[in-house]
């Protein structure tokens, strides 16, 4: 009676698991989830407002607290989304890969077609 | 335990009583407070010359809207306005009648009643006097439509494909609009769209904190005049020859 309840508990862990021993055992689970790759900004350009692993990871406070700064106080600086594009010329390439990657969807050009203009691969 | 019975049932009733009032009277007292800009340095105003201006094909109204973005479908229902231009006739018997166009606009009141009534603090008035609307933040309630008595608000009803000015954002649909003086470019130094680009010159716009600016200067001399001014708001836009 114990050794069944033991034998259907490993077959239960088996089964959870699955998933990721297939996938673990298909190659190298690492190399499956690569970074996507971005098209970034000639150099020539100049640097970045701030530097790039802050913004990778903090360009969205960036550009909503700019927002607030921009819409009550009219205070208009450099992180704002127009200057962003003054830049990155092409969002399918710079921002989209990103963020499809990370299934996240910038609310100012995206999102029910959003309101604000954003240079495309298009135009 | 030194409260009895009595003193504890007297101090709620005081409290609920205290807390009864408060909202009515904190109302009374942001009416009183909201006065902004009045001390701050810079307050946008504007001059409309009516002598000026001739109603010509109501340029500024296509002029606002390219700025804008303002959304038109050519159906009353619908359409968005930031700036109309009303035409009036005034008929008295021995005089001649007269047709006369006013442009009418937000009038960016000092004590905007669309401020007052926005449940989400979405409507604001900015430091120097500018009444806006932070549109990320509006729920598209109408309160503010209502609240308003020149009627200078409206919302989108309809989803809008307008886009000639891309500085500007597109509509969104479901959030109220409204005139807000060209707030974008005020911030660059330059004029309103409507003001720079009207072919007879019949606005005026600058600081009337300033008194040698071109506006505070027209103000001084009384020869204007405010719509409604019954109502009490301190709107910021002057007619000139009403
Ligand atoms: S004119 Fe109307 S919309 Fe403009 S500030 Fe006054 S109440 Fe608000
Ligand atoms: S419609 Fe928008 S701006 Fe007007 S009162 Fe409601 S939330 Fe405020």
């Amino acid at each position: 009676m114990k050794m069944r309840a033991i034998i259907a508990f490993l077959a239960f862990l088996i089964v959870l698991t699955l998933p990721f021993l297939v996938s673990a055992g298909s190659g190298n689970i690492l190399q499956s989830v690569q970074a996507p790759e971005i098209e970034l900004p000639d150099p020539e350009l100049g640097e970045c407002v701030e530097d790039v692993s802050y913004m990778r990871a903090n360009h969205m406070v960036l550009l909503k607290e700019e927002r607030e700064r921009a819409v009550r106080h009219g205070e208009r600086g450099d992180y704002s989304l127009s200057n962003c594009f003054s830049c990155h010329t092409n969002i399918t390439t710079f921002c989209k890969r990103c963020h499809d990657y990370a299934g996240v969807k910038p609310g100012c050009f995206e999102i029910e077609e959003g309101c604000h203009y954003a240079p495309t691969s298009n135009d | 335990m030194g409260m009895d019975r009595r003193t504890f049932l007297k101090l709620g009733g005081a409290l609920a009583l205290g807390s009864l009032i408060t909202p009515g009277s904190q109302l009374l007292l942001a009416s009183q407070e909201n006065k902004t800009g009045n001390e701050s340095k810079t307050r946008w105003a504007m001059v409309v010359d009516l002598d000026k201006c001739s109603g010509c094909n109501k340029e500024c109204e296509e002029i606002c809207r390219d700025e804008n973005n303002v959304p038109h479908y050519g159906n009353e229902r619908y359409d968005a306005y930031w700036l109309r231009v009303a035409d009036v006739k005034q008929h008295l018997p021995g005089v001649e009648t007269r047709e006369r166009h006013i442009p009418l606009m937000c009038q960016h009141c000092d004590n905007p009643p669309c401020v007052h009534v926005c449940p989400t603090k979405a409507s604001f008035v900015r430091d120097d006097g500018i009444t806006l609307i932070d549109e990320h933040r509006c729920i598209g309630c109408r309160y503010c439509v209502i609240a308003c008595p020149y009627r200078a608000r409206s919302l989108i009803f309809r989803k809008s494909d307008k886009w000639t000015n891309e500085e500007v954002p597109k509509m969104m649909i479901g959030v109220v609009t409204k005139c807000s003086f060209c707030a974008h470019r005020v911030d660059k130094g330059q004029d309103p769209a409507c003001v720079e680009k009207c072919p007879y010159n019949g606005l005026i716009f600058g600081n009337m904190n300033d008194p040698n600016s071109e506006v505070a200067k027209i103000i001084a001399t009384k020869n204007t005049k405010i719509l409604r001014p019954e109502k009490h708001l301190g709107p910021k836009v002057f007619y000139k020859g009403l």
